[in-house]
Parts: structure tokens; C-alpha cells; sequence
């Protein structure tokens, strides 16, 4: 700001919520507080303005955390592993691949739709287990070792494409990270799990 | 070491290819990034989205980083261009400037102040803001940015930065008034 700025309230008005934040240099904060003296209606608003800057700061914003991780390490591998090929005949690919997700997903909504305990990931539930499934994946193969080891879709996708899972039978926790072993040396259906 | 410098370290060997410095990178910032995106889109998929897609634009364009700015700013310079795309694909703009007076707001601000201890009704009209004002008034006080490095991640004048930080706390106060009055 210029000097003559720091001498006009207007601009030094504009300025008072980077005084809040205690972002302003020296000379910046130093014209506020001057200004703030004489202005009682000024020094109402930055105990406004300071109620505001706690409000948003205390907002929970959550993370994506881990599996955003493997989400991120996975988009980078695949840009590394992506062959060269035209921006068309890769358009046409990934185009492909969309639709085959959608009626991949599909086929999933049917099978799991029927299941009253139904719900998006994050809602609540009791503790399982936390799976990403491959993209490649078939449905029927999903079904196959869900059932191989007991287990039954309960909530998700969530943003991040996890699905929760419980297991049919209480098991001990040993038994459970048996579980998560098998699930896991199925690379080719599964490409994260873990307990939830 | 500070955080800056330690950002630029980072950088660097995401631009040598080092996952592990990716990882480190991730570890310390996807959580603003979120919460950033978040607050503006108000979806959590399609923050998630922004995150990674941000993080992939940082993977990929480490090596054009220039260091003339901080590393968060440009980081939350990605996030803002990846955001207003995904604003643009739902059919959805930021919100025009509009021209308010700035002598107009000498108005007593204690009837807002009262009301403003109510967190619901704080949070309500927070949410109520246009994306363009909730995401000045985030990076104002959720991340602590100054008004130049605000005007450099959002693109505009930093005159622009301190009017649109004035008119989210204008439209905030007459928000709260009138939940009070009810």
C-alpha cells in the first residue's frame, strides 16, 4: 500500500480482516491500530471478524488420508506405464473404459441394492474391513471371492471408490487379518483392504 | 529447516521423479487442499477429485515450478483453476463482482456480533456465500493469507482480493441480522 493509503480510512478499512489474520506487514498494522483508536465502531467489527476467523477455522474438514494416497501413487503409475499412443486413439480408450465402469457399476447397484443395510460410506456401521476393488475387476469375479471368504458388502463407494465389507462370522482378529491377506493376494480383484 | 524451504526441497525431487518426495508432499497438504475445495464446491467427491487432480498437476508440473512464489500458493493456484473447471462442468460460474459502496458499511455491526454467537447461524450464512466470496473468506482465515497472496492464487488485483473479502463480511452481517429478527 502506498502512504497515502495508510492515511485514508477507506483502504484502512478494507485492510482490517488481514489485521484479524495477522497477515499485514509493519507499517500496514501499525496505520490499523491508529485507525482502531479513534473508530469504536471498527473495533466491534474486528471482534466480529475474529468470531468469523475462529468459525471457519473450527470446521472439521475431514482428509482423504490413505486411500487418497493409493488413489494418487496409482494415477501416477498408470502415467508412467501409459504407452504412447495418439490423443484420438486415447480418447477412444478411455472412453471405453468409462463405459465399461458405468455398467460395471451397475451390475454392482444390482446385486447390492437388494440389501437393506445399504448405505453410502462414511454414513455409520459397525467395524469391517476397507477394500478398493481394481477398475478391471468383473462383477462376477468381485462375487466369487466375496463369497470365497465370507463376506458381504455393506456401505460405499465413497469418494474414493471404498467399499466397507463384513465378514459373515465374528472372527478373532488373527482370523480377520487372514481375511485381509486373502483379499490382498487377490492383486487382480482387489488392489487395497484394509481393517476399518 | 522452515516449511518453505522445505516445500522447495520437496519440490525439486518431485521433479527429479521421486515418489517418496510425492508421498511427503501429499502427506502435508491434501488435507488443506480438501478442505479448500470443500468449502468452496460443497461436495466431498468432487473435492476429492480436486485433490487428486491437483496433486497430479503438482507431480507433473514440479519441474516449471520457478520458486517466485510460495510453494502452498501455487499449490492452492492449481486447486483454484481445478475448481472453477469443475464449477464450469456443472454449469455453474463464480460469482460476478458486484459494485458496493464501501462507505455504505458503517453500519453497527453489534446486532450481527450478538447474532454471531449463535455457531449454527454463523455457519448457515457462511454456507449461504457465493464460491468466489466462501473462497476468499477461506483462504483468509481458515489458511491466514495475505492479500497479495491471495490476488495471486484467485488471479485477480489484490484490490479485488480486499473488496470481495469486504462484501463476504457485508453479506454475512445482513445474513445474520435477519436470521435474528427471524
Amino acid at each position: 500500500m502506498t502512504e497515502r493509503d495508510l492515511e485514508n480510512p477507506e483502504s484502512l478499512h478494507l485492510l482490517l480482516p488481514f489485521y484479524v489474520n495477522g497477515s499485514l506487514d509493519d507499517a500496514e498494522r501499525h496505520s490499523v491500530e491508529t485507525y482502531l483508536e479513534n473508530n469504536p465502531a471498527a473495533r466491534t467489527e474486528v471482534v466480529f471478524l475474529q468470531r468469523l476467523r475462529d468459525e471457519v477455522r473450527q470446521t472439521d474438514q475431514g482428509s482423504l488420508g490413505a486411500f487418497g494416497q493409493k488413489r494418487l501413487e496409482k494415477e501416477i503409475a498408470q502415467t508412467r506405464s501409459r504407452p504412447a499412443v495418439t490423443s484420438t486413439r486415447w480418447r477412444a480408450i478411455a472412453a471405453a473404459a468409462a463405459l465399461l465402469a458405468v455398467i460395471q457399476g451397475g451390475l454392482l447397484f444390482n446385486i447390492w441394492q437388494s440389501d437393506d443395510g445399504y448405505k453410502m460410506l462414511g454414513v455409520g456401521g459397525s467395524a469391517g474391513v476397507e477394500v478398493i476393488f481394481n477398475e478391471t475387476a468383473t462383477e462376477a469375479e468381485i462375487r466369487s471371492l466375496l463369497n470365497e471368504v465370507g463376506a458381504t458388502i455393506r456401505s460405499g463407494p465413497g469418494a474414493l471408490g471404498v467399499y466397507r465389507i463384513e465378514l459373515e462370522h465374528s472372527l478373532e482378529n488373527a482370523d480377520i487379518n487372514k481375511v485381509i491377506e486373502k483379499l490382498r493376494e487377490n492383486s487382480a480383484i482387489v488392489s487395497e483392504a484394509n481393517l476399518d | 529447516m522452515t516449511d518453505h524451504e522445505s516445500d522447495n526441497e520437496l519440490i525439486a525431487r518431485i521433479a527429479d521423479g521421486n515418489e517418496g518426495a510425492m508421498t511427503s508432499f501429499y502427506q502435508a497438504h491434501e488435507s488443506r487442499v480438501y478442505a479448500f475445495a470443500l468449502r468452496k464446491l460443497n461436495d466431498p467427491h468432487a473435492a476429492a477429485d480436486i485433490v487428486i487432480e491437483t496433486m497430479m498437476a503438482v507431480w507433473n508440473g514440479a519441474g516449471s515450478f520457478k520458486g517466485q512464489a510460495k510453494v502452498t500458493t501455487w499449490l492452492f493456484g492449481i486447486a483454484h483453476r481445478k475448481s472453477i473447471d469443475a464449477l464450469r462442468k456443472r454449469g455453474r460460474h463464480m460469482a460476478e463482482e458486484l459494485d458496493f459502496d464501501i462507505v455504505d458499511d458503517s453500519a453497527d455491526f453489534t446486532a450481527a456480533l450478538e447474532a454471531s454467537e449463535n455457531s449454527d447461524r454463523l455457519r448457515q450464512c457462511l454456507d449461504g456465500l457465493s464460491e468466489a466470496h466462501k473462497e476468499v473468506v477461506h483462504l483468509a482465515f481458515f489458511e491466514d493469507l495475505s492479500y497479495p497472496e491471495i490476488a495471486t492464487i484467485v488471479e485477480c488485483p489484490e484490490g479485488t482480493v480486499k473488496t470481495r473479502v469486504f462484501h463476504a463480511k457485508k453479506m454475512l452481517r445482513q445474513c445474520l441480522e435477519r436470521l435474528k429478527r427471524g
